[in-house]
């Protein structure tokens, strides 16, 4: 998939993993992994971005006697989720309009 | 590689961030690596997954943030308005001395030129009178004068000369001594 419109995608996508409850970054990537592959390293700068934007909220705790980082979604974060459904829309009117293209001329 | 050397060697590859972000990113990839190990993974293939320390390191250097420039503290800015009067009149002092020092130069560079133009003076006389005295029929002073007046003549260009080497130097120092300071400021500036 092209880079640009992949960012923006998970950004949300992460915001949606942990929309319903907390979740941790392995639990982030392995709740993502049918619908896209993200790596650690590709994780890692999305969760800072979206600390620094005030979209989620991280928590350390205990686990099995070590410490692991808790991601919380915020409302921003959550008005986020939304206004992309909105731009979603949109997205798919562009999208019927692109493939139309394609049909006329086949 | 094991945990611990896969952490050592991507700490070791981050050198220059600040402890606290360095920090973070180790933890971040030893809960990684032990939450892979948790699913299953043994510690290797764990560490093998989560990738190469140094590559990983380059990426983490790449997007840390650059360090602002700090602006002054509000006592130092506060500092140097209540002391505007003070400091701004002890810069118009320097000042003026630099430019009064300077005109003084110029002045005594002027000065000089009064060398060639009395010695200028006195080949004229000597020429001049050397000529009646060869009127009168008086040779030998006639010989005396003339020859003075050429010698001063000869001495008058040669210290004309010297003058305006005096002169040029001075202006070419003074262009050189402004090119730097110019030069040192706008070093700072781009700073």
């Amino acid at each position: 998939m092209d880079i640009q419109l992949k960012r923006g995608l998970l950004d949300v996508c992460v915001l949606a993993a942990i929309k319903n409850e907390d979740s941790y970054g392995y639990q982030i990537i392995k709740d993502m992994k049918p619908y896209v592959e993200v790596s650690e390293s590709t994780l890692y700068p999305i969760l800072r971005r979206l600390e620094n934007a005030e979209l989620l909220t991280v928590r350390t705790a205990e686990h099995n006697g070590r410490l692991r980082k808790y991601y919380r979604i915020t409302p921003l974060g959550l008005q986020r989720i939304e206004d992309f459904k909105e731009d979603w829309k949109e997205l798919l009117s562009i999208c019927q309009f692109i493939t139309k293209e394609d049909a006329a001329h086949g | 590689m094991d945990k611990q050397t896969f952490l050592d060697r991507l700490r070791k590859a981050l050198p220059g961030l600040p402890a606290q972000d360095i920090q973070k990113h180790i933890e971040y990839y030893a809960e990684m690596i032990d939450d892979r190990m948790e699913d299953g993974l043994t510690e290797a293939e764990a560490v093998a997954a989560v990738g190469d320390p140094e590559a990983l390191a380059a990426q983490l250097l790449a997007e840390a943030p650059k360090p602002k420039k700090e602006p002054l503290p509000v006592w130092a800015i506060v500092l140097l308005i209540v002391g505007s009067p003070i400091w701004i009149s002890l810069l118009a002092a320097a000042f003026s001395v630099v430019i009064s020092v300077y005109a003084t130069i110029w002045a005594v560079l002027i000065s000089l030129y009064t060398v060639p133009i009395s010695l200028g003076a006195v080949a004229v006389a000597g020429v001049v009178s050397g000529t009646v005295f060869l009127f009168t029929g008086r040779f030998s002073l006639a010989a005396a004068f003339v020859g003075m007046g050429l010698a001063c003549a000869g001495l008058c260009m040669f210290s004309f000369r010297l003058c305006n080497l005096a002169a040029k130097g001075t202006v070419w120092l003074t262009k050189w001594i402004f090119n730097a300071i110019c030069s040192a400021f706008r070093k700072e500036k781009a700073k």
